[in-house]
């Protein structure tokens, strides 16, 4: 048997590369390796048409053929590029002649988000393109990809992104990232939490003695000093036990745990940032109001009463009386005078920003259990049939986790900052979070959390959606 | 074991007359990693990070690689960084086999095995103990080469403690020196006017301190101070908050209490607490290709991780995070103590730290401490349960000292037993390799689709049956999709043969009954061929075989050789059929020639002695076949709760525990006692089994 080493390539950064799938073909120039993922009914229609009507374009393009746009998920162009593809085309029917009557307008939507994930992210936005190209536009088709084969070519091999996507090195590269603008909110034990307010106390008695609630959830102090711990009791004499966290966390994640769902009508302590994560699994119909009873408390740990979520404009009690650390977003001032702070750099200087963080992600998962949107019976990493994106905590398996995490969180994500907290390696996840929700404002007026009425910002379309991005 | 022996330092240390010391003024230490750098080595270091709002006197630091245009240790004396410097010498990724494709051709080679030395300036004992602890594990019955090559090169310039850095700190209660007098390989000491004792504990010490001392910016001093009163203070300083031993002995009282549920109650089932620690070093196996090219990565792996021990069947022998919670602090403090006798944990902290749910692992032991049975002398022992024989050491193939390399097979032939379930019969594409490999019936394997990853299977042929190996499995993920692929002349990786056997020679002259359900054939079915190849040597041969359906019986075949076989009575059963309504069976016979033995009536039933297919359960035809147990050996595997149910009957029939096998197959990714998922309890399957007797089974922890 003979012993055959990779290509190890090495690159600026000085870290071995594992040879890429698709290598550039060495013609005389660079040629670049284009995927195209397109509808059945309209693009491919059209594509067949070019090549029947006998049009010639550009070799450089692999079509790859799927039931509409809307079927077309984020996942198969990350992992275009991941693979080595150097740009990548979605295409499908124009507005209005779905086969499925709305694929494409949710696509329209969705794509609107991921474009603007990418750009935080520093992705070259050149090497994304969208058309809608119908059956009888085998010209469009074919003008489409000379276009943009031609733009490839000048723009030439994608080696940003590839030398990330070929990024397996272990020799303690990860301990070689910086902890610029690392967010990381410290919490002194002594502040970690206040006593129950007397009145909260007593509701929460009452509740329990009288069964409204069969459990009501908080946080307890640990043995050791540090963080509280969120719990639940289920005796009104256990009342005494909770606390108030004046930080961190999100107490509606503890909905995803089973126990939790067993325990039947809950009473949970409600801050800011659990109204607005509760608006939105309730939204999602991924709670019934009738199974939840919130204790509504301020910044400083005041009781505010017994939420009422028939009335909608319940969540203005915050917006009014919220301390100076939550700002009626969600988001804190600081993540957005840190989000413009990154969007005034340049594509490429933000792909570093990024790379520099996320070389130090340990995949531990902890942003994705801290979150209460994160709530998939079978997280899209676990799956393995197929696999899609590398578990590893490495190059490629970093890239694509923080972009599809926070892909999930689009329209969904309150800004309650959950996972930056909980992550150990201080990745500043809330400016990726923060920049969709700003795209979900900008772009559809949607405000995560603002209300439990409504449908879901990606369920949802409209037939004048923005779409200005789209040839 | 008691406690003041815990975590003793393993490697080559050097008498204390003998070592090197010296004085180093702040500057020189400053200087130093520089001087390590320009020497060719890498310097981890922990390095300030952007100053945070804290009430504790440190500044809080990270592990950070220093480079010549930033050489300074600036969280030197700083916080205890919130990583520790584990990617030393067990990165969190780690490719381990490289994999090169062409058409249907496979190569596979190693990596290269060259690793940097690195120098982890100004760690803490904590920190500077961990890779000791890990070395054990790493090298019984087979040695990692990845972790132990990487391991040699590591060099601790230890910083001691004055204190504790917060509350969360808990050395002294594992056995671990705040002050270092063993730790790392220098130990530096901060004295009263702000230079620093420095003592080599160890050669790698002695060769990168004495450059410094010779470099004129030591200060000079002619003997060593007297630091004996100054360390005992510092470690009086931090309190010891429990008792290792009573800590053990609580866990292993307290396995089924419900406190695990009260204290896992806001564990969100995220890896921090594994990630962070130092000593934590389970591990997932996984391929990655890009096109014709690709690695075999081995990558941190947490036991918090629901998918950690989630069998392909969909069964999880740990289904919730309290018998998670309960695994990560009995694996520390109760099995690993066991196995290796040291404590999997340095009392550095960082899990309490930096749980995002503020689990409390300390709290947890100091309340297990206090549950603890009082010391009454010496326990009685249980009376030790001796397992087979153990498994042949794992054997690389000729030349390379990688365990995790595989064989490369050729598929020789294939078999679909069912519509998902297919059997593959691998020859080795190596003569040399091919006349070199013994296996033992029970033993298993870990079969690659090189590219797609690692499953475990048993061997499912005799090694009576020369030249070929056999596996059966059934369609469950990505790794069984791609063997499913695979076509015959393709090339697949095996590793093997890992596990102890059936002991086939001690049952000979003895009658065997052998008891399979569904996919549980194929473990079986390497013995049974063994038995009947070696006819002469046993007695009679009973085989009890269930499944859903006649369709879903494998290897119809060959039991139709056994069927045909006057020397071997086999019986065969199929499922009750369900009603119509969905609640209920039927009591008809589930197809045409399957006759019915009524359940409530089994033990009464008659059979015809012609007769060998029937609709039963597997328990219910035991229990109407009603096999002798004088002078019998049985073997039993199927689901868990076919095993139950057969184990009584058998039982009821007067069958011995100790003559009752089975075979257990927990979730595997090395295969040779390193990844850490397939413990029960203290017993890890893949070393000390996967044979085990009923009566081993009873006394494993019930977590199966």
């Amino acid at each position: 048997m003979t012993k055959v080493h990779l290509p190890i390539h090495e690159h600026s950064n000085g870290r071995p590369q594992v040879g890429l799938a698709i290598e550039p073909q060495e013609t005389g120039g660079f040629e670049p390796r284009i995927i195209a993922f397109v509808c059945k009914w309209c693009t491919y229609a059209g594509a067949d048409l070019a090549g029947t009507s006998r049009m010639t374009y550009a070799p450089n393009v692999r079509t790859i053929m799927l039931p509409c746009t809307g079927r077309i998920d984020i996942s198969l162009v990350v992992r275009a590029f991941l693979q080595g593809s150097d740009g990548v085309i979605v295409s499908g029917c124009h507005p209005g002649d779905c086969h499925y009557t709305s694929g494409n307008y949710r696509a329209r939507r969705r794509w609107m988000l991921l474009r603007d994930l990418l750009d935080t992210l520093g992705v070259d936005l050149r090497r994304l393109d969208l058309a809608w190209v119908s059956a009888a536009e085998g010209a469009k088709w074919v003008k489409t990809i000379q276009q943009f084969t031609d733009d490839m070519r000048q723009l030439g091999p994608y080696s940003a992104l590839h030398a990330v996507a070929g990024d397996y090195s272990p020799d303690l590269a990860p301990l070689a990232g910086s902890d610029d603008d690392a967010p990381g909110v410290e919490v002194d034990a002594a502040e970690a939490g206040v006593p129950l307010d007397p009145a909260l106390a007593a509701a929460m008695r009452q509740a329990l003695e009288q069964g409204t609630a069969k459990a009501i959830l908080g946080w307890k102090r640990r043995i050791v000093p540090g963080p509280l711990q969120p719990t639940w009791i289920t005796e009104a004499s256990a009342v005494g036990q909770l606390m108030v966290a004046v930080h961190g966390g999100n107490l509606t994640r503890l909905f995803k745990q089973p126990q939790v769902r067993k325990l039947g009508r809950v009473g949970l302590i409600v801050r800011y940032r659990e109204a607005l994560a509760l608006n939105v699994l309730l939204q999602e119909k991924q709670l019934d109001p009738q199974q939840t009873l919130a204790f509504g408390v301020d910044g400083q740990g005041h009781f505010l009463g017994v939420v009422d979520w028939a009335d909608a404009g319940f969540i203005r009690r915050w917006e009014t009386s919220t301390s100076a650390a939550e700002k009626p977003s969600g988001f804190s001032e600081q993540t957005w005078q840190s989000l413009d702070k990154l969007m005034a750099l340049s594509p490429a200087q933000r792909w570093d920003f990024w790379q520099q963080h996320f070389v130090r992600c340990i995949k531990c998962y902890a942003c994705r259990g801290s979150c209460p949107m994160c709530n998939c019976g079978q997280c899209f990493t676990d799956k393995n049939m197929p696999q899609w994106f590398p578990t590893a905590a490495d190059g490629p398996g970093n890239f694509s986790w923080h972009l599809v995490r926070a892909f999930h969180l689009a329209g969904r994500c309150v800004g309650c900052g959950a996972c930056e907290e909980a992550c150990p390696a201080g990745i500043p996840l809330s400016l990726l979070n923060a920049s969709l929700a700003r795209s979900a404002w900008k772009h559809f007026g949607h405000r995560a959390g603002a209300t439990s009425a409504g449908v879901p910002l990606q369920a949802d379309f409209r037939a004048n959606d923005l779409e200005n991005f789209i040839l | 074991m008691t406690s003041a022996t815990i975590n003793p330092a393993v490697t080559e240390k050097l008498p204390r007359p003998q070592r090197l010391w010296g004085i180093l003024s702040r500057q020189a230490i400053d200087q130093w990693p520089a001087a390590l750098l320009a020497e060719g080595r890498m310097v981890v270091a922990p390095v300030v990070v952007a100053a945070q709002k804290t009430s504790s006197q440190y500044q809080k630091s990270e592990y950070r690689l220093l480079t010549a245009a930033a050489p300074l240790a600036t969280g030197f004396g700083q916080r205890l960084p919130r990583m520790s410097p584990k990617d030393a010498w067990f990165p969190r990724s780690e490719p381990i086999l490289q994999i090169t494709r062409e058409g249907r051709d496979i190569t596979v080679a190693d990596p290269e095995l060259k690793f940097p030395s690195v120098v982890v300036f100004g760690a803490r004992s904590c920190d500077a103990t961990a890779p000791e602890i890990l070395e054990p594990l790493f090298g019984w019955s087979s040695h990692d080469v990845f972790f132990e090559q990487r391991r040699r090169q590591v060099v601790f310039v230890v910083l001691a403690c004055h204190g504790p850095m917060d509350e969360a700190c808990f050395c002294t209660s594992v056995g671990v020196d705040p002050a270092g007098e063993n730790a790392g390989d220098v130990l530096l000491t901060p004295l009263p006017d702000g230079n620093f004792l420095a003592e080599a504990h160890s050669a790698a010490g002695e060769r990168i301190l004495a450059p410094v001392l010779r470099a004129g910016i030591a200060l000079a001093a002619d003997v060593p101070p007297d630091m004996r009163h100054y360390r005992q203070k510092v470690r009086g300083c931090i309190p010891r908050r429990f008792d290792p031993e009573r800590v053990r002995r609580a866990l292993e009282e307290n396995f089924d209490s419900p406190l695990w549920q009260q204290w896992a109650k806001s564990c969100l089932s995220c890896g921090t607490c594994a990630f962070t620690c130092p000593t934590c070093h389970c591990f997932d196996i996984q391929d990655e290709m890009h096109g014709n090219q690709g690695l075999r990565q081995k990558n941190w792996d947490a036991c918090t991780f629901p998918l950690f021990t989630l069998h392909a069947s969909g069964h999880n022998p740990r289904p919730d995070q309290s018998s998670r919670w309960r695994q990560r602090l009995s694996h520390k403090f109760r099995y690993y103590p066991a196995k290796f006798d040291r404590l999997l944990c340095t009392g550095c902290g960082r899990c309490i730290r930096n749980c995002p749910a503020g689990m409390d692992l300390l709290g947890n032991l100091m309340e297990l401490d206090g549950l603890a049975p009082p010391m009454l002398g010496d326990r009685i022992e249980p009376e030790v349960v001796h397992l087979p024989a153990p498994g042949i050491a794992a054997t690389p193939p000729a030349q390379s000292p990688n365990i995790y390399r595989p064989y490369l097979m050729k598929i020789a032939a294939l078999c679909d037993e069912t519509p998902d379930v297919r059997t593959l019969r691998l020859e080795f594409l190596d003569l040399l390799e091919a006349r070199a490999f013994h296996f033992r019936v029970g033993q298993f394997g870990l079969y690659s689709p090189l590219g797609e990853g690692e499953s475990t299977f048993c061997i499912a042929s005799s090694s009576t049956k020369a030249g070929y190996i056999e596996c059966t499995f059934r369609l469950a993920g990505r790794t069984t999709r791609a063997l499913r692929r695979l076509d015959v002349g393709d090339v697949m990786g095996f590793r093997g043969p890992y596990g102890n056997s059936f002991p086939v020679e001690a049952w000979k002259g003895r009658n065997l009954l052998f008891i399979a359900g569904g996919i549980a054939l194929p473990p079986l079915r390497s013995v049974i061929q063994y038995c009947l190849d070696r006819r002469e040597d046993y007695g009679n041969i009973t085989i009890i075989y269930g499944a859903k359906t006649a369709a879903d019986h494998v290897y119809k075949e060959e039991l139709a050789q056994w069927e045909a076989r006057p020397d071997v009575n086999l019986q065969l059963c199929i499922d009750w059929k369900p009603n119509a309504d969905g609640k209920g069976f039927s009591q008809e016979a589930a197809a045409p020639g399957w006759v019915p033995i009524h359940p409530a009536a089994a033990a009464d039933t008659v059979l015809d002695p012609a007769q060998r297919r029937y609709t039963a359960l597997v328990p219910q035809l035991v229990e109407a076949l009603k096999p002798s147990p004088e002078h019998s050996i049985s073997v039993v595997c199927g689901p868990p709760v076919m095993i139950q149910y057969t184990l009584r009957n058998l039982y009821q029939l007067g069958f011995k525990k100790h003559d009752i096998f089975t075979t257990l197959e927990n979730r595997m990714k090395c295969g040779v006692g390193k990844c850490g998922r397939c413990n029960i309890g203290d017993t890890y399957v893949c070393k000390e089994g996967p044979v085990f007797t009923a009566e081993q089974v009873e006394n494993l922890e019930p977590e199966m």
